[in-house]
């Protein structure tokens, strides 16, 4: 389902759901990631966070790059490249998939699962990457931060500068690693509602004697609620003559509900597809094995 | 798909209302556009394709796909024409990724037949008293039209030991698996999906076949085997359907879909014949030159117009029978405002809430048109069906036949029933007979040790070694083809979810029977939480309903969508499709009318009736 909200010169936003939609609009190339430009009221409000909100103190965030920042696709690919190695040596992250097990069984409190998610997505961009309550605490406020729509809130981040001290510390925590800001900033909520997702599967009873591990893994698995994009020149659509500066919401997550597959939850097909699919869905199925090889038959 | 302003508000309403108590448990006021804006959410929230690419390729045929249906269902959707065609998937009503197969060992957890001898075997017969057994031979006749998911192959089987104690032969049930279908490229990461053997349309394709050598045979005249040049379907000088030729059942009557065959599906298929051919003479006064094809296709749209209008009007409002029930189902029909303005006026603007559907745009809402898994899981009402038939004259009411279920199957209709009782007889004693209740402990024996040789092997049905239980088939069914159990299905359509068999039913005796099989309420089967439901005051079965609530909102969905989504209901619901003669046909006719026009002499019986699928007089002895 594609919804469009349009009021002339204020917003012009479209959301898409649908996933052959998300598929064909994904490979238009006016679709892209520069957040830069005029547009409406609104649109130039939210492009405007997301530029400051999404960033190390150096660089854009990988996410909201346009697609030919210089370097980028090297980068994509030579981290896909790493964490592919990672999963073909079965070593998606060895040392954290016993912890998040016993989350998933429920041998932990709720509140734990986002710094051991954290802990895990970090080791992979710094050796001994350790997440703290304050790691956490930054995670939460750079994700936010694109979406909120509280203005006390914006008002107490602007006068603190907690957006800028979150990037800061999460930049430091990665050598200054915008594909890791990223990764333990952003990418790191969606892992964490799989872990949460997959809990739940575990605990519901019965439901793990009926399920592989692949088939807990697409239970469990969530993909970016949104993801934004902006046109950069206009376009003649099926929902009509679209100006630059629109902006589109890829809804993955609900795409994903009617297509599973890892070309909505990841965008494999796309230039801006996750380099850490793989990785993610190894982690995710060794925490379940993990989880069942721990309770007695 | 766009969802106006409006739609949006009622969706918006119906959670807030939701949060507190059921639609059912609101004041009329508040409690319909309650159940308006649940339909929009759940059209929004729970509708989901199964197709992948590529796609299903609708063949090439010669006919008038504008003005006609098709065998087999395709060019419905001119812009996708395989949509709703035989051989295309059920859809589902969960998500995708949650409607994977339940595999081994919590396949069978708990055991299928415990479930069935502990929670399902009828103990002492459970009667609706203000239904007659029309209600679910009618029901059996509108599930053959919309779905069957086709044979199954014989050496893929679940097997599973009994629970100790059990009589069943060899200590081990083995139940046929489900046939997926063969997987496609972009069926990777997704669940096994299901194909609907039959049209996914309300077409009445239980009547005319789903494919081409199935409607030729019953538009044959039996004798010859001619095509009837004056487009009826072929009935008997005695009245009765053909029988099909060289069928391996003797005396098995011949109809668009035949299988599981008994009266009751005889009495619906003979009557619809019957008024497929009055249909027929109707038209031909206005159109005295046309030729036998084109009224066969006209009287077949008008058919099958008058059956949905008859289901939506008075088969559900029967098994809904409360206020809200009856207005929500008929206003899917003539709208808010009725049937009379309707009559008077015609339709107010494009809106289904205030014209009904038929004439309003199609609109699939959130995924094409299909059946889906969830739909055919809730309608699993074998509960219906009594043990014991008293087979009764109309005039007298004296009893002529008392048999079992197995009495009334398959060839037995005509070399046991018509042979010894004629139809109208039969009719009437199936709308003077009542139904069983959907409820616990209320599953028809007969149907749950059947031998299986009259089924497989009829030249050896005397052989009784071989048996099958429809309801340890009907609890793993469920599981196999990934519909969620009982709280899973709840949550994924918004509903309240029990915490404890306390929550579930208000019956002690159940909560520890229950509690006794499943343990946990979260394990707890589809069709049992919905037939343990029925005596839930609070979040259960709404007052004066046939069925649960948790059925209740598939129907509403997908009793929409059914008439939603086909364009002969909708853009082409018009005189100029259906002949102006078969619009008026639609109009004014309703089942007591088809039922007045083939069988005057049972009229009185059904005179005082408000809703012919309630019980009619019977007739005095003496």
């Amino acid at each position: 389902m594609t919804r469009r909200l349009r009021i002339p010169g204020l917003v012009d936003l479209i959301r898409i759901d649908d996933p052959a939609t998300i598929a064909a609009a994904s490979a238009d190339a006016r679709l892209d990631r520069d957040f830069s430009g005029g547009g409406p009221l609104v649109n130039r409000w939210i492009t405007g966070r997301i530029r400051r909100s999404l960033r190390t103190p150096s660089a854009p965030l990988p996410s909201v790059s346009p697609r030919d920042y210089p370097d980028r696709a090297q980068r994509q690919k030579e981290l896909q490249c790493r964490l592919r190695k990672l999963v073909e040596e079965d070593a998606a992250a060895p040392d954290h998939v016993d912890e998040l097990a016993a989350y998933v069984r429920g041998e932990r409190p709720e509140r734990a699962v986002g710094p051991l998610v954290q802990t895990a997505v970090g080791c992979l961009f710094a050796d001994g990457y350790m997440a703290t309550a304050s790691t956490w605490r930054a995670a939460c406020t750079m994700d936010a931060a694109p979406r909120n729509m509280n203005p006390l809130r914006a008002l107490w981040w602007a006068i603190t500068g907690a957006v800028g001290r979150a990037q800061r510390l999460l930049s430091t925590a990665v050598g200054d690693d915008p594909a890791g800001v990223h990764a333990t900033a952003v990418a790191v909520h969606s892992l964490v509602r799989s872990v949460r997702a997959m809990r739940q599967l575990w605990l519901e009873p019965g439901a793990r004697d009926r399920i592989a591990a692949d088939v807990a893994v697409t239970r469990s698995l969530r993909a970016p609620e949104s993801v934004p994009r902006r046109l950069s020149a206009p376009a003649t659509t099926v929902w009509g003559n679209l100006p630059a500066g629109t902006l589109a919401l890829f809804e993955l997550d609900a795409a994903r509900k009617r297509n599973p597959d890892a070309d909505i939850t990841f965008m494999a097909g796309s230039w801006s597809h996750c380099p850490a699919s793989d990785w993610t869905a190894a982690l995710l199925k060794a925490v379940w094995q993990r989880a069942c090889a721990g309770v007695a038959p | 798909m766009s969802v106006s302003i409006l739609d949006r508000l009622l969706g918006r309403f119906a959670d807030l209302t939701s949060r507190g108590r059921p639609w059912h448990r609101w004041p009329f006021l508040i409690a319909m556009p309650t159940l308006v804006g649940l339909r929009v959410n759940m059209r929004t929230r729970n509708l989901f394709d199964t197709e992948t690419e590529p796609s299903p390729v609708a063949p090439e045929t010669p006919v008038d796909v504008r003005n006609q249906r098709t065998i087999d269902g395709s060019y419905n959707d001119l812009g996708k024409p395989w949509m709703g065609m035989a051989g295309t998937r059920f859809g589902r009503n969960v998500p995708i990724p949650d409607s994977f197969g339940e595999e081994e060992p919590g396949l069978f957890d708990p055991n299928p037949r415990l479930v069935s001898i502990k929670l399902l075997r009828r103990k002492d017969f459970v009667p609706v008293p203000h239904l007659n057994l029309l209600a679910p031979a009618w029901l059996q006749f509108m599930v053959h039209d919309w779905l069957s998911h086709g044979d199954n192959d014989p050496a893929v089987k679940h097997e599973f030991p009994v629970p100790e104690g059990d009589d069943w032969p060899e200590k081990r049930m083995s139940i046929l698996k489900t046939t997926p279908d063969r997987r496609r490229a972009g069926d990777e990461g997704r669940p096994a999906a299901y194909v609907n053997k039959e049209t996914h349309w309300w077409d009445g394709s239980q009547i005319y076949g789903s494919f081409a050598a199935r409607q030729q045979q019953v538009r044959s005249d039996p004798a010859t085997g001619e095509l009837l040049a004056d487009g009826k379907l072929a009935v008997q000088p005695d009245g009765l359907l053909p029988l099909h030729p060289g069928h391996k059942t003797p005396g098995q009557e011949l109809a668009g879909v035949n299988g599981n065959w008994w009266l009751g599906l005889s009495l619906m298929h003979t009557i619809f014949a019957h008024e497929h051919n009055s249909i027929v003479d109707r038209l031909r006064i206005d159109h005295p030159e046309a030729d036998g094809e084109w009224l066969f296709q006209k009287a077949r749209l008008v058919n099958a117009a008058l059956i949905a209008k008859i289901h939506t009007t008075e088969w559900t409002p029967a098994l809904m029978n409360s206020p809200e029930g009856r207005l929500a189902m008929r206003g899917n029909w003539w709208g808010l405002l009725g049937e009379h303005f309707g009559r008077a006026y015609g339709r107010v603007g494009e809106n289904e809430v205030l014209s009904g559907i038929p004439g309003s745009p199609v609109d699939h809402h959130a995924a094409p048109y299909a059946i889906t898994e969830e739909f055919t899981a809730v309608y699993r009402m074998h509960s219906l069906i009594p043990d014991e038939f008293s087979l009764r004259r109309h005039d007298t009411d004296e009893e002529v036949i008392r048999t079992d279920f197995f009495g009334v199957t398959r060839g037995k209709v005509r070399t046991d029933i018509y042979a010894r009782l004629p139809f109208e007889d039969a009719l009437y004693s199936f709308a003077t007979s009542n139904p069983g209740a959907l409820v616990l402990h209320n599953f028809p024996n007969g149907l749950r040790k059947m031998p299986e040789a009259p089924l497989k092997q009829p030249e050896h049905a005397e052989d009784a070694s071989v048996f099958i239980d429809l309801a340890s088939t009907d609890i793993l069914r469920d599981r196999e083809r990934g519909v969620p159990r009982y709280c899973a299905f709840r949550r994924h359509l918004g509903m309240f979810v029990p915490k404890s068999f306390e929550e579930l039913t208000d019956d002690p005796e159940w909560q520890r029977e229950l509690r006794e099989v499943y343990g946990e309420v979260e394990k707890v089967d589809l069709l049992v939480g919905t037939l343990a439901e029925s005596k839930a005051a609070r979040n259960g079965t709404p007052p004066g309903f046939g069925f649960s609530d948790t059925a209740f909102r598939i129907f509403i969905l997908l009793a929409s969508r059914r008439l939603k989504s086909d364009r002969f209901f909708c853009e082409d619901f018009r005189p100029e499709v259906y002949t102006r003669a078969g619009f008026d046909w639609i109009r004014d006719n309703n089942f007591r009318s088809v039922l007045e026009r083939h069988f005057p002499d049972l009229a009185p019986h059904f005179a005082d009736v408000r809703n012919v699928f309630f019980p009619w007089r019977k007739g005095q002895a003496g």
